[in-house]
Parts: structure tokens; sequence; C-alpha cells
């Protein structure tokens, strides 16, 4: 039905409706007729059968079958009628059928059940004959519905006939109505086709009458005069608006090439600055480290008061000079973006106590208390940049100090955990003080660089940088500082330090201050180090070998049992925790080996709690060590296992080994990693110094001192980790003439990395040594 | 039943005087068969008396008879649930009650009287003697061809305001008073 055409459809229709009300008609009336037929037939046969019966009863007592007969001729007079008997009340047949030759009749009225039955082509009506009561016998009258068949033949005829003849009439018809209304549309159709295939909005239809299609032909014309219209319209506003694009493109590309250049001459400025003021920094460092240190040396040698007074003047001066240009370098690296925070662990309690050393003499100076309250679970080994930690921690303490004249200045330091991590944390430092306060007004204005808090008259010094950079390393920092103040009452600075994260190893706070570890030496003792996480496992093992132990790697409690069949080391260090075979398992089975069981066992683990070293002791572990680990903790613990000895101490002077750099020792490094050090020094180092040649870009230097720090943190080689430090400290300090001397040296740095790779096992001697006789000048 | 007696009278038009099944073959048979009509004529009459409806249906006999060849119904034999009585009088004094008033050949001269007797009395009259029906009764019983059959007079039988069954007059032969 979906792919036919309307006049198809409507012809269906119509045909489908026709068809429907003639067959139902014919079905119904043919069935009510011949429902009639049969009554009237029936009733007929009835009425006559009745008489018979009423006439048969003397005929049949008297045994007069003629009269009998007689009573019966009125049935001839009825077409259907076919035979008739009379039988008596025995069942004897009185009057026999007559026509009856196959005794089919007789055969018949035996079987019948009703007194009205039609059985095959014939009806058959059965009557009592009583006379007064009295029964004598039955009359059987059988007529034919062949007459009935015929008419139903003869209607069925008939109404096909009429069926056929309505149906072509029908048909003719709805062929004709239905092409009436189907031609105005195919036509409207083509018009339509012809008017979008042409682009030809002109083309009207002509109307063919005025009925629903005519209407329809209207609003057609109708709509295709509004297209014109509308398509007029547009035209004239696509022309107006092509003028339009073209003004404002023009405009814009003025716009932007306007912009272009401004950009341009900003960056071009910006770089302009940032090389006037690395240049100028850098030109005023150099006459200023010449007058500082000749000044210094000028002291020694004036005994006159006033003058040695006025020299102190000109130091003071110097000194805050210096300040001003590194606060000036530094504002100006942050605000360009090329200050980068080096991560690395650290431990803060360093830096308190530094700060404790130093603002303590000051605050004794001044007469005012100064107060340091650290909580004590604060860790003492934290991923952060130490050096602006300590900038940041300086400047705001030291600003503390420096505005408050009674009362007291305090720093208190507290630790939060963010959620359920417990790998970071965050730092609140609060500075308090009873200073001078600072006006509501200009609490904003501080955090501005060159801004200092107004009418204090030059009273207090200063840049006028500390604070906003401060604030800008702050939010490097992931942080953020406040302030509350009273005037003449003090003010609290409030910095809060976000996901810190806390590093696996412990750092110590004043490694300097437990010489013994210094010279303890553990030469030729074997320990097997079984820990399945790689880092954990090249720090462990630094620590060992920086004290002569030779260390055996096993990533898991499995290859720990292998190894240990192969050879038997001092002493075992387990970590707990492991993919695989566990070190609570290995432990067990070592323990329960014969030749074995007597190797000293001790766990490394982070589970600190009593229960945690319950399991350990249970798993027959002989000691055990928390991580992160403490390395002092740690040779205290192998002290109690392996034999010992203290080194002598050095033969140097106390000033020489101020001066002198470390000696370089690299032993501990396994070659293969000394020739990726030489490598990695000789091509991109070496290319990278070469290509800077003279240069005096101190900014390059840092870099370049940062990249052979990382090189030396990487390998944990202390030499090279001193070396890139020296390069960074002397560009920080200005120490130029250092500078040059330290960065010439560097191919005989590589030259020593050389010498110390191929003979990996000799101590390296003096020529590995770099000149340092200009340091700290 | 009134359609009917339409219907018979019109087919009584049509049709021509019954001839009797049973031809008669000796003289014991034809007592017989006359017994069988005399039962099945008083089958289709009806008395206009209101008598007992269960009472008995008599028949009398008034006349001398040929011993052992008498008219006999036999007990069982009834008529609407009615049995039937045959019986000898000796005197029209003992007709009363009686339905049908049989006269054998014996009682012909005094036949008239006998029929005035009974005259209105609800009585149908029969004999078996020739001239009886041109005389006055009733039903005359005759035989011819070998069988036995039966004359009507039809005045005799409204006379004595006896209905008789319609079709019955088809059977028998109507006869007139002389």
């Amino acid at each position: 039905m979906h792919g036919l055409s309307i006049k198809t459809k409507n012809i269906i229709i119509i045909l489908s409706v026709v068809l429907f009300a003639i067959v139902t008609t014919i079905v119904i009336q043919g069935i009510k007729d011949i429902q009639t037929f049969r009554k009237h037939l029936v009733n007929k046969i009835q009425s006559v059968t009745e008489v018979v019966s009423a006439n048969s009863a003397v005929p049949l007592e008297f045994g007069d079958k003629k009269l009998a007969n007689q009573t019966a001729d009125s049935l001839n007079a009825i077409p259907e009628f076919a035979d008739f008997a009379i039988y008596d009340k025995a069942g004897i047949p009185f009057l026999p059928f007559k026509k009856d030759a196959t005794n089919h009749f007789a055969k018949t009225i035996k079987q019948l059940k009703k007194e009205t039955q039609l059985v095959g082509d014939y009806l058959f009506v059965t009557r009592k004959i009583i006379y007064e009561g009295e029964f004598s016998g039955f009359v059987y009258v059988v007529a034919s519905t062949e007459n009935l068949s015929s008419q139903i033949r003869n209607y069925i005829i008939f109404s096909g006939t009429l069926l056929l003849v309505v149906f072509l009439v029908a048909a003719i018809l709805g062929a004709w109505l239905s092409g009436s209304l189907t031609r105005p549309i195919l036509k409207l159709a083509d018009t339509a086709s012809i008017i979008s295939t042409n682009a030809d909005y002109s083309i009207r239809v002509d109307k063919l009458s005025n009925d629903e299609t005519g209407t329809l032909y209207d609003s057609f014309n109708r709509m295709l005069d509004q297209i014109a219209a509308r398509n007029r319209e547009i035209r004239k506003l696509n022309e107006g608006l092509e003028e339009k694009v073209q003004i404002r493109t023009r405009d814009l590309q003025k716009a932007k090439d306007q912009a272009e250049r401004a950009r341009r001459a900003a960056e071009l400025a910006d770089r302009a600055k940032s090389t006037f003021l690395a240049n100028m920094s850098h030109e005023i460092r150099t006459p200023m480290n010449a007058i500082l240190g000749y000044s210094r040396l000028l002291t020694k040698l004036i005994a006159d008061p006033k003058q040695n007074e006025y020299l102190e003047i000109v130091q003071a001066s110097g000194r805050n000079l210096l300040a001003l240009i590194n606060d000036i370098l530094d504002l100006s690296k942050i605000e360009s973006g090329k200050l980068s925070l080096v991560y690395k662990p650290m431990n803060p309690h360093q830096i308190f106590n530094e700060i404790k050393g130093i603002f303590k003499i000051k605050t004794e100076e001044k007469n005012i208390d100064f107060i340091i309250d650290i909580d004590e679970d604060i860790p003492s080994g934290l991923l952060m940049d130490e050096t602006r930690l300590r900038q940041i921690l300086f400047n705001v303490v030291g600003n503390a100090v420096k505005f408050t004249d009674k009362g007291f200045v305090k720093l208190s330091v507290s630790k939060k955990f963010s959620g359920r991590d417990t790998s970071r944390v965050a730092l609140i430092f609060k500075i308090e003080d009873t200073g001078i306060g600072i006006p509501m007004e200009q609490i904003e204005d501080i955090f501005q660089a060159f801004e200092q808090q107004k009418d204090l008259g030059g009273k207090y010094g200063g840049t006028g940088l500390g604070l906003a950079i401060t604030k800008r390393l702050v939010e490097i920092m992931n942080g953020r500082i406040t302030v509350t103040s009273d005037v003449g009452k003090g003010s609290v600075f409030s910095i809060e330090l976000n996901d810190i994260e806390i590093s696996s190893f412990h750092v110590d706070a004043l490694p300097t201050a437990l010489p013994p570890t210094d010279r303890l030496r553990f030469d030729g003792s074997t320990i097997l180090l079984v820990e399945d996480n790689l880092y954990n496992l090249k720090l462990v093992q630094a620590l060992l070998e920086d004290k002569g132990i030779i260390v055996e790697q096993a990533l898991n409690g499995k290859e720990a049992l292998q190894k240990l069949k192969k050879k038997h080391p001092d002493l075992i260090l387990m970590d707990m925790k492991m993919y695989g075979m566990d070190g609570y398992q290995a432990t067990r089975l070592i323990k329960a080996d014969e030749e074995l069981k007597d190797i000293p066992v001790i766990a490394l683990t982070a589970d600190a709690m009593k229960d945690g070293r319950k399991k350990v002791k249970d798993a027959g572990c002989n000691g055990f060590l928390s991580k992160p680990i403490d390395e002092n903790r740690l040779y205290a613990e192998l002290m109690k296992y392996i034999p010992y000895r203290m080194k002598e101490e050095d033969t140097g002077t106390e000033s020489q080994k101020k001066t002198m750099p470390k000696k370089i020792e690299l032993d501990h490094i396994p070659p293969e990693s000394l020739a990726e050090i030489v490598k990695i020094f000789s091509t991109q180092l070496m290319e990278e110094w070469r290509s800077m040649g003279n240069s005096m870009l101190l900014d390059e230097w840092v870099r370049f001192g940062t990249r052979i720090k990382a090189v030396g943190e990487k390998y944990n080689a202390g030499f090279i980790i001193d070396y890139g430090q020296h390069i960074i400290e002397n560009v920080e300090h200005l120490n130029i003439a250092v500078l040059r001397k330290t960065i010439k040296n560097f191919p005989e740095v590589v030259d020593t990395l050389k010498g110390v790779k191929n003979e990996s096992t000799d101590r390296i001697g003096n020529q590995g040594q770099y000149s340092s006789d200009s340091i700290g000048g | 039943m009134k359609r009917a007696v339409t219907f018979f009278l019109l087919f009584a038009l049509l049709t021509a005087p019954a001839l009797l099944p049973y031809p008669q073959e000796d003289e014991m048979e034809e007592v017989v068969i006359k017994s069988g009509f005399l039962f099945n004529i008083c089958k289709f009459t009806r008395w206009s008396r209101k008598d007992n409806p269960d009472g008995p249906i008599i028949v009398s006999i008034i006349g001398q008879t040929n011993p052992g060849n008498d008219l006999y119904v036999p007990p069982e034999k009834q008529i609407r649930q009615r049995k039937v009585i045959v019986q000898k009088i000796d005197s029209l004094a003992e007709v009363g009650g009686s339905h049908v008033l049989f006269i054998t050949g014996s009682e012909s001269d005094r036949l008239e009287a006998i029929l005035g007797y009974i005259e209105g009395k609800d009585i149908l009259s029969m004999g078996d003697t020739k001239g009886y029906a041109q005389r006055g009764v009733c039903i005359n019983f005759y035989t011819e061809k070998g069988g036995v059959r039966f004359e009507i007079n039809r005045e005799a039988v409204q006379k004595s305001s006896i209905e008789l069954h319609a079709q019955i007059y088809l059977i028998g032969k109507l006869v007139e008073s002389k």
C-alpha cells in the first residue's frame, strides 16, 4: 500500500467498500431468504400433514385405503410434495410409500427424531393420527427440497452477476473520481519540480477548478510570490553584506596588525627589560664585589675609628644594594615565568633550626623574645624546593623582627592532611609579632613590588620587594599568604602551603652533628638487600656502599632464596611487603633452613605500629627498621651484627676543609653508571658548555649548573652535585671571577671523570680537584 | 377439529362411497365384521346426552338372534376409556341408558313402534335387515358381492340428535326414508 499512487489507493478503497457492502448485503439477504424459503416450505408441509392426519383416523380404523388415498389428494397440489404413508399404531404400514422404490423413505422414518426433520434433500413431516384422544397411527409426508436448492442456486447466480456489474461500475467511477483528485496534485508536483530544478520562481500553476485543489493552487502561488519577494530581499541584503564584510575584514586586519606590532614591541621590550636587568645586575654586582671585598680588606688595615665607621657605612650600603639587586633579579624571574622550583627531599626542621640560630641573635640585640613553636609530627622528609621555602620564611620572619621593637616575634608551624591521602600534607606557618602593625587600607599594598608601608619615613630601610617576592613564591608553591594586623599592636602573617608530598626518605636535619657515622666503615661485609621498589633499593644500596659494604640485590623473597643458595651474606635487609613471595614468608623459610638460620635478618617496613613489630618478630626477624630509612639508625642497627671500624680523620687544616671541594668519591658507583655519567658529560653537557663560550648570561649558567647537579643526584655522586651547586651558588652570589674559573675547569672535570671510569676501583687523586682559591671572595 | 370437518366436507364432495375392504367368507365371519363395524361406528359417534363419562357404552340388542351368532365386542376394547357392553333386552322398557339399539329381523313388524319409542332418546338405531334403513333405522348392515356394507339414513341420524363423523357418511351408503 505504501508505494501505491493515491489514484490506485482510492480505487482500492472504493472497491473494497463496495465489495464489502454488496457481499455483506447478499450474504445476509441470502441467509434470510433461504431461511424464509425453508420456513415457508416447512409451514406448508406441516399444515397439509395436519389435515391429512386429522382425516386419516376414520379410513385407518375402517381399513378404507381408498378413503385414505382421497384424504391425501390435497398433497398433490403442493409442488414440493414427494410421497406419503400411513402406519397403524403398531407401526405396520397401512398405506405404504408409493414412490419409495429403494425403500429409502421407509428406512428413514424409523430414524427420525423430530416431527419435522430435514434428511438429505427431503423434508420429513410426521404426525400422529389421533381422534378424540385416541391414537391410531402415523402419517408421514415427504417433501423434496430440490426446489429450495434450485432457488439458492438461482439466488447465487443473480447475486454474482449483480456483484460483477456493481463492481465494474464502482471501478470505473472510482478511477474517474481518483483521476480528478490526483490530476491536480500531479500537476502541482510537476510544477514544483520544475521550479526547484530551474530555480525559477516566476512560474505559476493554472487553476483547473474552484474546489479544494483550486484553493491549494492559490496558496501555492501565494507562497511562490513570497519566496520570490524574499529572494529579492536576500539578494539585496547579500550585496550590502558583502560590502560590510569587506570593510570589517579590512578593519579587523588593521587591528590585528596593530595588535601584532604592539605584541612584538612588548615582547621586545620585555626581552630588553630582562636582558637589561640581568646585565645591569651583573654590571652592578661586579663592582659591588670589589667594593665590598676591598672595604673588608680595608677594615683590617684602618685603625682610625672615624674612618672605620665610614667604611662600615660603605659596607652596609653595599650589602643593601646587593640585596636589592638579588630581589630585583628574583622578581623579574618570577614575573617572566622563568622561575622553576626544584623539588627534592628536604628536612624542614633544618630550616627551622637555621631561623632559630640567625634570628635568635638579632632578637637578642633588639631585646625582644623570639618564640618558635613547631609541631613535633611534622615529617622530617618532604619533597620541596628548600631554597625557596627558606627564602619565604626568612623574608617574613625577617620583616617581623625588623618591624618589632618590643614584645615578641613568634613562628609556629603545624601540619594538616588534606582528606584521606596521608602521602601529602599541608604546612601552616604563622608568624606573629607585636610590632608597629599595618593599617587596614595598606594591607593589600604591602604585597605590591616597591610598595612599603607608608609614613615610615625610611626608618626601617629595605627594598620593598621582599613581600612581593614572598607572595609570588607562595603562590607558585601552591599556597596562599594572608595577613591580619592591628596598628600599634602587631601583625599575623599566615602561610599555607598545600599538597606537599612526603618523601619516602628521612632527611637528616643535622648531618654534620653525627661525626661517628661519618667515619664509620663496614669494609668487606656483604649484605643481601631484598626490596621490590627500585628507587628504594638504589638509595639503600647507595647508603650501604657508602660505608664499604658489598651489596647483593634481590627483588622479592623467591629471588632472595635463590641467591642465598649460592652465597651466604653477613646480613639480610628484608623489605616485608613485596609482590610475589613477601618478606614474612621468605624470613620464615630462611629461619627454617639449618644453613641459613644464623644469618641476621633485619626487616624494612613502613608499618611502624606495635602489631607490625610483633608480626615481624614472629616471622623470625632479628631486627627492625621503619621507613623512611634514617641512615644513622640504619648504620647503628648494622653495627649490632657486622664488624666495623672508625676511619682516621682527614689531615687537612680547618681552613682547607672549608674551602676545598670534596674528594672525588665515586667508588660506590657501578662502572656502568660511571660510563653513563661520562657519556652525558662528554657529549650533551660539553656541547652546551661550548655553545655558551664566554657569554655572561647568568641564567644560562644557572641552568648549566642545575643540569650538572641533576646528573649527580641521579647517580648519587656527591662530587658532581657539589660541582653543579658550586656553579649555581657563584652565580647567585655574583662571584664572577670564581664562576669564570669554575666553568673554565669543566673539560678538566670531564677528563677526571673519564679517569675515574678507567680506574674505577682506585681512589682519585688530586688531579680531580678543581681550583677553588677564590671561592667565597 | 372444525378445520378437519371443513376439509372432510370438501373431500366428501369429491369422493365416491368406499368399498369395504374385508369380504365375507362365511356366516361366522359376517358376525365378526358386523361387530367390528359396530365398534368403529360407535368410536366415531357423539352422543349429545350428558351421562357419566367413565360409564360404559351400552349396546342393547332387541329381537331374536341365531344362537352362537351374537354381536360381540371383546372386553379389552374401549372407546375413549369407556368399556363397551353388548346386552340383549327383552322389552323396550330396558332400553333406557343404552347408546345403541340393535334391532334384529324378528322385530320387523313392530319396527316403527320401537323407533317411535326411542325417538329423541339419543339412541343410535342399527339393524341388519333389508329395508330397515328406508324405514328409519340409522345404520343398517347388508351384504354385497360377498362383503358386509352398511347403509346410513341421514335423516334418521339427524332426528336422533346423534352426531356421526362426516367420513362415516363417505364409507356407508346413503339412503333416504320412504
